[in-house]
């Protein structure tokens, strides 16, 4: 393996393995490999949660880093453009078991995905997602009370992403 | 000292409302140009700004060993012909490998066989974009056993087979000789200035393993001296441009850092 393969392997580790790069860099190395696995695992958890800000509200930040780094751990990063990372984001956290006894994170990061996505055409503009799932993204987003905001998955609603004079809003169809 | 160095501030979207809206003696910009991809008011606004304009590239992967990005080459390409910047610059390092981005500046062993590889990525990407760019040098945080050949001595040899550019990143040195005990007296006397075309200053954040080059502090009185070191070697016309990106600070404190670097220039 030549060494950009292995400082990349790396960096990528899950398990922070570094045994190859013990071989190919001069002492000292762990600092910087420190440095560089810091700085890819943050740079896209960060981005995730400038990209599903609801799902960081929803969870609090200690709890959405938590699943933020698994994710990230999980899945690579394609496209040059940070800002892009994230798609599988919301099925993702809908898998995770610990969250099974919060069923809204689930609505609340596809409608974070719908706004991520609203620059790709090729992205769907409308989602059916349970009742009262858009007044619940709205109450978390505006800060009000969500105490009375239960989801009904017996009755979905479709959420659809509007634009007008060059602003994206949510509208109920 | 050459009267053909200029100095210039690196923008962000966050500042150019201030550089539209006051006076200011900014006569040249740099723009990290993967952030202006897409087309938006923010474009409308940097058509407005008056000044000479470079761009700073992160994605062109240039010491990378998967094939060059040509849909991302052709982007710059497009916004250089809607912008026409004076200079675009990219870094010597590779930031993906096997399809997975890194979004960071990674080292790579400075060696023969990785400079021949290099050459012909930069011929590549030169003939795309229709001109020559300019290379930075890295700061880096962990170097190789197989290299058989110092940083400079790879740039000078890259430029010489490319005819393309040296970006000079003075933070860069400091940093790799503070961190890695990579003598800066040596890049120095190596580096070859007939093909340093730009000058980076910028500040770093000083922690507790490791000083970072995050661009997030005042320029380094120890990297002004390099500046003052390097100037009577300058051949070339050159701009210098300062370098903020994180912990912003206000406009008129950016515009202090200017001028402490325009007084070390002219005095």
């Amino acid at each position: 393996m030549n060494e950009i393969e292995i400082l990349s392997s790396a960096i990528l580790a899950a398990d922070g393995s570094s045994e190859a790069l013990n071989n190919n860099c001069k002492p000292g190395y762990e600092q910087g490999l420190k440095h560089y696995r810091n700085h890819y695992l943050w740079s896209l958890i960060d981005t995730l949660a400038n990209n599903f800000p609801t799902v960081l509200k929803a969870l609090s930040e200690n709890n959405f880093n938590f699943f933020a780094r698994r994710f990230v751990l999980q899945n690579n990063s394609a496209s040059e453009n940070i800002d892009d990372f994230g798609d599988g984001f919301a099925t993702f956290i809908a898998q995770q078991q610990e969250l099974m006894n919060l069923p809204s994170i689930s609505p609340l990061a596809q409608i974070d995905a719908l706004l991520m996505n609203r620059f790709d055409n090729s992205y769907v503009k409308q989602i059916d997602l349970p009742g009262g799932s858009l007044a619940l993204w709205k109450a978390i987003n505006e800060h009000t009370d969500i105490n009375n905001s239960e989801l009904d998955d017996q009755q979905l609603e479709t959420i659809a992403l509007k634009v007008e004079d060059d602003e994206f809003y949510l509208v109920l169809v | 000292m050459s009267s053909n160095v200029k100095t210039g501030l690196s923008l962000r979207i966050e500042y150019l409302d201030d550089f539209l809206n006051n006076d200011h003696p900014i006569q040249h910009f740099e723009i990290i140009a993967d952030n202006w991809l897409s087309p938006g008011p923010h474009h409308n606004k940097l058509e407005q700004l008056s000044g000479e304009l470079h761009f700073h590239c992160v994605g062109m992967n240039l010491a990378g060993i998967d094939p060059l990005n040509k849909n991302y080459i052709n982007k710059i390409k497009a916004l250089s012909d809607k912008f026409k910047p004076t200079l675009i610059s990219d870094h010597l390092c590779f930031q993906k490998h096997n399809n997975n981005c890194h979004h960071d500046l990674l080292p790579f062993a400075y060696n023969q066989k990785n400079l021949d590889r290099v050459i012909h990525r930069v011929d590549s990407v030169q003939q795309q974009l229709g001109q020559a760019i300019a290379i930075e040098n890295l700061s880096y945080y962990l170097t190789f056993n197989t290299s058989s050949m110092t940083e400079a001595d790879f740039l000078n040899q890259l430029c010489h087979a490319t005819n393309s550019f040296i970006l000079l990143d003075l933070n860069n040195i400091h940093i790799n000789e503070l961190n890695l005990k990579i003598s800066i007296r040596q890049f120095l006397d190596e580096i070859e200035f007939k093909y340093v075309k730009e000058i980076h200053l910028a500040g770093a954040n000083v922690g507790n393993d490791l000083i970072v080059d995050d661009h997030g502090a005042d320029i380094n009185e120890q990297v002004l001296e390099l500046l003052q070191q390097c100037l009577p070697k300058m051949t070339n016309s050159c701009t210098v441009f300062y370098e903020r990106d994180t912990d912003l600070p206000t406009f008129e404190h950016l515009l202090l850092q200017h001028k402490k670097m325009t007084e070390v220039i002219y005095e």
